[in-house]
């Protein structure tokens, strides 16, 4: 786990030796270890969004719309933490919130480095295509309402044990699903990167001189 | 009932079916559908899955009701009593000539329980009930709780068939490598819980393939005077064309 990604999450900018001593600490306290599962599907293009083929899944919006315009297959992803992950976390904040603070920034950190993992593993699985960055159901104009559609052509609860509660959220809470394209030409970025964000305007680390980690 | 329960182990050993949602998609069902509708829509496709599990030696053949509950049914406009009874009834003709017993095949409801999610424990027996009553009235044999892996959820699904019908009752859970479920219960406390709730035979199903159960089922057998149940995966599905990565060899 990369733990100058998880005092991102935290907010600290510019992070005291004491902080990054207690997030390593707490870092390395957790047992978990991500969990995670995806399958490949075809695209084809329909009017109400980009299908994958097979699932029922359809992606409305611009945002897939582009990310997936050069790419004739496309991977869903889920990844997790697991239940006990936030029965730690609820005992933690109950004891000491500023520790559960950090537990819980490193719980991010700990799930987005198992998609991390799952980008690894579609791209020495398909060593000749290119890969997109991945983007998840609630980012940009990728609606929510996709979730348990998502969830179901991965079979994610009984695979993974994550469940989509019915305000669409996940259970358990540090969990992620994702869209990756594969495509046969190199992609371009069109999320990552500070000329893509929309933060880019006021953003602490730009005012800085640095960038937070995704600009690189 | 309690005379033919006992009656199911007589011969010690009590051969069950094999997967129904890897044949159905062998057959070509797509992932994410609601395969609980074919009983209505395509009978002709699950009848051939029951015939096919009889005549390989299944005693028991798990009627298509998995996820026939009212929460998973919700948005398709059926109710679980409609799907169960057309599920239970084509199981039934299917094996009819054979002496095959039909279960009740009870997944979880697809939402975590309380204090994990916002699922109250009264609600997910209600949901339970609904489908052991369903189950009562279309005749299956017996009822089987599979793929569980909150004891909560086991719980509620073993009181409510146990408490609204004379049906037997086996239950089988999910469990990882590490001997645990997704949400943490161990083969021991599964075993002394369920056991306790009066449930007929308990057991493992599903996430691990036979090579890496064998070492829970000891634990299990150590925990229980029940009969039990192994029920394994063929290993995992392909990520790339969902093939799973054990052929019957593997189970023998």
């Amino acid at each position: 786990m990369d733990i100058g990604e998880a005092l991102r999450y935290l907010g600290a900018a510019n992070p005291s030796e004491e902080l990054r001593r207690q997030a390593a600490e707490i870092a390395g306290s957790i047992r978990e270890t991500p969990r995670y599962t995806y399958r490949v599907f075809g695209v084809s293009r329909m009017p109400e969004g980009v299908s994958l083929e097979g699932c029922g899944v359809v992606l409305a919006g611009r945002m897939a719309e582009t990310m997936l315009s050069e790419c004739s297959q496309a991977a869903l992803m889920a990844c997790t933490l697991g239940a006990e992950f936030d029965r730690r976390l609820r005992a933690m904040q109950a004891r000491d919130m500023s520790s559960a603070v950090i537990l819980d920034a490193c719980g991010s950190a700990l799930v987005e480095s198992g998609c991390d993992a799952v980008e690894a593993e579609l791209a020495g699985r398909f060593p000749e295509r290119f890969l997109t960055d991945r983007f998840s159901p609630g980012y940009g104009d990728l609606p929510l309402d996709v979730q348990p559609e998502v969830c179901a052509a991965l079979d994610a609860s009984r695979r993974l044990g994550l469940y989509v509660t019915g305000s669409l959220l996940l259970n358990p809470m540090k969990s992620v699903t994702a869209v990756i394209g594969l495509s046969d030409r190199p992609q371009a970025a069109r999320i990552r990167g500070c000329a893509y964000c929309r933060l880019r305007e006021d953003c602490p680390y730009r005012k800085g001189g640095t960038c937070c980690g995704e600009g690189m | 009932m309690e005379r033919e329960c006992k009656e199911f182990f007589k011969d010690k050993l009590l051969i069950l079916d094999g997967a129904m949602g890897t044949e159905l998609q062998k057959r070509g069902l797509k992932p994410g559908g609601v395969p609980e509708l074919l009983n209505l829509t395509d009978p002709e496709l699950l009848k051939g899955v029951y015939r096919d599990y009889a005549a390989a030696g299944s005693q028991v053949v798990y009627a298509n009701t998995f996820g026939a509950n009212g929460l998973k049914l919700a948005r398709t406009g059926y109710s679980p009593s409609e799907v169960i009874e057309a599920a239970v009834s084509v199981a039934r003709e299917a094996v009819s000539e054979t002496g095959t017993l039909v279960a009740l095949d009870v997944g979880p409801l697809g939402e975590l329980l309380e204090p994990m999610g916002s699922l109250p424990f009264e609600k997910a027996y209600g949901y339970f009930r609904e489908m052991a009553e369903a189950g009562a009235a279309a005749g299956a044999d017996l009822a089987v709780v599979e793929t569980m892996t909150d004891l909560q959820e086991a719980r509620a699904a073993l009181l409510a068939v146990k408490e609204s019908t004379d049906l037997p009752v086996f239950v089988t859970m999910s469990f990882d490598e590490t001997g645990r479920t997704f949400t943490g219960c161990t083969v021991a406390s599964m075993a002394r819980t369920l056991e306790g709730l009066g449930a007929d035979a308990v057991g493992l199903n599903c996430s691990l393939g036979p090579d890496k159960l064998a070492p829970l089922l000891k634990e299990l057998c150590e925990n229980t005077r029940l009969p039990v149940i192994a029920k394994p995966n063929a290993g995992l599905p392909d990520p790339v064309d969902g093939h799973y990565d054990m052929g019957p060899a593997a189970f023998v």
